[in-house]
């Protein structure tokens, strides 16, 4: 039994009576372990303090190295895209809004979006201005939704060594879905060398009216369907293909209609994959880990640059307040 | 004043009293100054426990609530506060000419209250029609007296007598003269001539009179739960089902700039009867395509004829109680599932599809609505007179308007730019599917959540109206509402007045309008 009802999942929501694949006429294969609990400990949290905002409830940021913000394709994906966030909250924030990462003396914010509202304690926070420290207790203001900041205390060996474990499931290279800036549980072995289709389920060719034409599943998938809504929207049926050529793993986009990323640069061809690599499929990331091979990637992942669309025109936020 | 009499043989005034005999017990009805009535009940102290333990056994929704013992060693009773003011005797004439579905909504109160108070371990020791009472208010007949209250015996013939009175109720209800008494019932229902003759023709009425005529035989009702199931079969037959009239209306338009119809719009009705359940059911949708030209007429098209399949397979599948008792997360299934199939369309055939659509649907259920939206067409009830908008539009003026920014004039772009819609480029979440909006459901009384999602409960003479942009961007609320009391009871002439009006104004867009009046079935019955 499927559902759509990701609400299904929070306590407060009884179970959905109806089932999507009756009302579809096909079956969807939703792999329940795609929602579960994140394996890594959260290092810090975002609570949401908006009126409107109290049901939803904290943010938990699983890596020392984020971006966050609003989803959009011709950008780049985000670990942290506020999926509970309601419309108007979503159109004031930047896609991506900020670089949010962690060192020795704590947490550093750089704003990526001179666009939208940047705020810390109140205070606005603009591109231009070096990175700004974050402590506990700071208010984060993006857009205009208001975060309250708390790190956990999990120090980062702890959550290095939980992440290895993770990889010491696996002796084959892989792949580990990510979210919110870490390996979150689920993965896939890539075995011996057949392709593996990236994508969701769809009916066989011939199952719903004028569908003669659609192509047959892929033998060998990992099908996505049982993600969150709104990390499962961005991907296509078919949306990538990662294969063995000629010793080396690679990555071959599919779909024309959602795109491919590289350590967060989109692709249009087959390219080769390191160790460390991150795809993005849509909104979502998954880490490509080979056992044998550094478990960072050579290739730095790529942090968008900052391009100021308001030149030559106001800028439609307001203007930092005076104290 | 709120204190209840303290001293009710004083200060209250008697109504009336209620035959206790042969018990030692009494029970009066009686009103204080203010008006409000209460039961003054007195006995032995053994029997005044029982009945106290009873009351604690929780629904007894035929019984008055206990107010207060009275703590007088000499004279020791019980109070209890009649909820309607009007509560007096049982009234033959009244009941006599009481409408049938509510004579036997009022037994199955009546009969409801019994199974407890037989589920407790007690018995009434025979019900009387001298110990009833009658609140014309809530329509309800009241248990008077307990005073035949005693722990059950074994015997079935105990039970019975509790229920045997309920044929003698329904008889005279349908029948409209006196009960010939058992013997007379029992010799009648044994010839169908005879039955034919007196009128007993009613299905289910038969049934319901040979249970409770005589405590021998197969068909003797043995419990309160075959006395509910028969008065629950009667009133399934009473139960008229609500049919829906549509009409609905679309065209391309005068604009020249519009080349086709973006618009599309359909409906499927089923009506059933399924075993005891009669049951219509519909789902009504209207989607404005958005896109390129053939791009828009596509998703729309794909959007309507993809959700009206999914509507039958639910049908198919669920019983009617299931979609009755979910109306609107049917409607959002109906919209997700949509929504997918057009990402579906836009991955497989990438070229010949880049549109979208908003898409509003209504489902219902018996007299049950159910609803899902997405994007700036529009749901509206017209009931009473009134225009009750059921939807929000999902614009960029709508969230500017969140934001508190303004959004410029009625002719601004951002009434126009749509936030959200059934695209199929990524299929739309869960969440982002709205229901009925919080606006109407309080303006509707749903204040509970959770009554929100069982949706809204029609009437007959309600009317369900869907509209794209084009017929609600050129004929305001005030004007719609003025075509609905003008076509009150049209459906088609509603929808061709709002589209005419849409004409008339050459507007810029494809205009459709579809309505739904909710009917009653006709019926020779006295309902």
């Amino acid at each position: 039994m499927t559902t759509g009802q990701d609400e299904a999942s929070s306590p407060q929501h009884k179970p959905p009576t109806i089932d999507l694949d009756v009302l579809r006429g096909w079956r969807e294969d939703r792999d329940p372990a795609l929602r579960w609990r994140h394996q890594l400990p959260a290092l810090a949290q975002l609570i949401p303090l908006g009126p409107g905002d109290e049901n939803s409830g904290p943010i938990d940021l699983h890596g020392p190295d984020l971006l966050l913000g609003r989803f959009q394709s011709h950008y780049a994906p985000v670990d942290v895209g506020f999926r509970q966030l309601r419309d108007h909250q979503l159109y004031r924030m930047g896609a991506p809004h900020v670089h949010l990462s962690q060192d020795e003396q704590g947490w550093l914010v750089e704003v990526l979006s001179p666009q939208a509202k940047t705020m810390i304690n109140d205070r606005m926070v603009s591109h231009l201005h070096d990175d700004q420290r974050l402590e506990g207790g700071d208010i984060l203001t993006l857009g205009v939704t208001r975060f309250e900041f708390r790190p956990t205390g999990v120090p980062l060996e702890r959550w290095t060594a939980a992440r290895g474990r993770l990889f010491e499931r696996v002796a084959e290279p892989s792949l580990f879905l990510k979210r919110h800036g870490g390996c979150c549980g689920p993965f896939i072995g890539l075995g011996e060398g057949a392709p593996l289709t990236l994508g969701r389920s769809f009916p066989r060719p011939g199952t719903l009216p004028h569908t003669d034409r659609w192509p047959l599943p892929d033998e060998r998938r990992w099908d996505l369907s049982g993600l969150f809504d709104e990390e499962r929207k961005h991907i296509s049926f078919r949306h990538a293909r990662v294969a063995l050529k000629k010793g080396q793993w690679t990555i071959e986009p599919l779909s024309s209609r959602h795109r491919t990323f590289v350590n967060r640069i989109g692709i249009s061809g087959t390219i080769a994959l390191q160790s460390g690599d991150e795809i993005g499929l849509g909104s979502v990331l998954i880490r490509f880990h080979h056992p044998h091979r550094s478990l960072e990637s050579s290739r730095p992942r790529h942090v968008p640059t900052v391009v100021d669309w308001s030149e030559g025109r106001p800028p439609s936020t307001p203007t930092p307040e005076k104290k | 004043m709120d204190t209840p009499v303290n001293s009710p043989a004083v200060t209250a005034r008697r109504i009336s009293t209620i035959d206790t005999a042969p018990t030692d017990c009494t029970s009066e009805l009686i009103e204080e100054a203010g008006g409000r009535r209460f039961l003054y009940w007195r006995g032995p102290r053994r029997w005044l426990h029982q009945v106290r333990s009873l009351l604690n056994e929780g629904d007894l929704e035929a019984i008055p609530s206990l107010v207060g013992p009275l703590d007088d060693d000499q004279n020791p009773g019980l109070i209890l506060a009649c909820a309607g003011e009007e509560v007096g005797p049982f009234d033959l004439w009244k009941w006599r000419n009481l409408p049938n579905l509510e004579a036997v909504a009022a037994l199955q109160v009546l009969a409801a209250t019994v199974g407890v108070i037989h589920g407790a371990g007690f018995t009434l020791g025979g019900l009387e029609r001298g110990q009833l009472l009658y609140c014309p208010r809530r329509r309800h007949l009241l248990l008077g007296s307990l005073h035949g209250l005693r722990p059950l015996d074994g015997e079935r013939e105990t039970i019975w007598r509790d229920l045997r009175l309920f044929g003698e109720l329904a008889y005279e209800n349908f029948l409209e003269h006196e009960y010939p008494g058992g013997h007379q019932l029992v010799t009648l229902l044994q010839e169908p001539a005879a039955m034919a003759e007196t009128g007993i023709v009613f299905p289910g009425l038969p049934q319901l009179l040979a249970g409770c005529v005589t405590p021998y035989g197969d068909l003797a009702y043995g419990s309160t739960d075959d006395l509910l199931h028969g008065l629950g079969n009667l009133r399934t037959e009473l139960t008229r089902p609500v049919t829906y009239r549509v009409g609905a209306r679309s065209t391309q338009g005068n604009h020249i700039f519009r080349q086709n119809n973006q618009d599309s719009c359909a409906h499927v009705v089923v009506e059933t009867t399924c075993g005891s359940q009669t049951m219509g059911l519909g789902f009504f949708c209207v989607a404005d395509g958005i896109g390129g030209i053939d791009d828009g007429e596509r998703a729309s098209s794909l959007a309507v004829r993809t959700a009206c399949a999914a509507f039958l397979r639910a049908w198919n599948h669920y019983d009617g109680q299931t979609l009755y008792d979910h109306p609107t997360e049917v409607a959002r299934s109906i919209a997700q599932v949509t929504s997918q199939r057009l990402a579906l369309d836009g991955d497989f055939n990438p070229d010949q599809n880049r549109g979208g659509t908003t898409f509003t649907g209504v489902f219902l259920a018996g007299d049950r609505l159910g609803l899902c939206h997405v994007g700036d067409s529009r749901a509206f009830l017209l009931r009473d007179g009134q225009l009750i908008p059921l939807t929000e539009d999902h614009t960029l003026a709508a969230i500017l308007e969140r934001l508190g920014e303004p959004t410029g004039g009625k002719d601004d772009a951002s009434h126009r730019t749509i936030a959200r819609f059934l695209s199929t480029g990524s299929e739309l979440e869960w969440r982002r599917i709205d229901g009925i909006t919080a606006e109407a459901s309080s303006r509707l009384g749903l204040t509970n959540p959770s009554r929100r999602d069982r949706g809204i409960d029609l009437r007959p003479g309600d009317m369900v109206l869907l509209t794209s942009d084009g017929a609600h961007g050129e004929v305001d609320n005030d004007e719609l509402r003025r075509l609905g009391r003008r076509f009150c009871d049209e459906p088609q002439g509603l929808c061709q007045a709002i589209v005419d009006q849409a004409l008339q104004n050459i507007g810029r867009d494809n205009a459709t309008a579809l309505a739904v009046l909710i009917e009653a079935a006709p019926s020779s019955l006295r309902l």
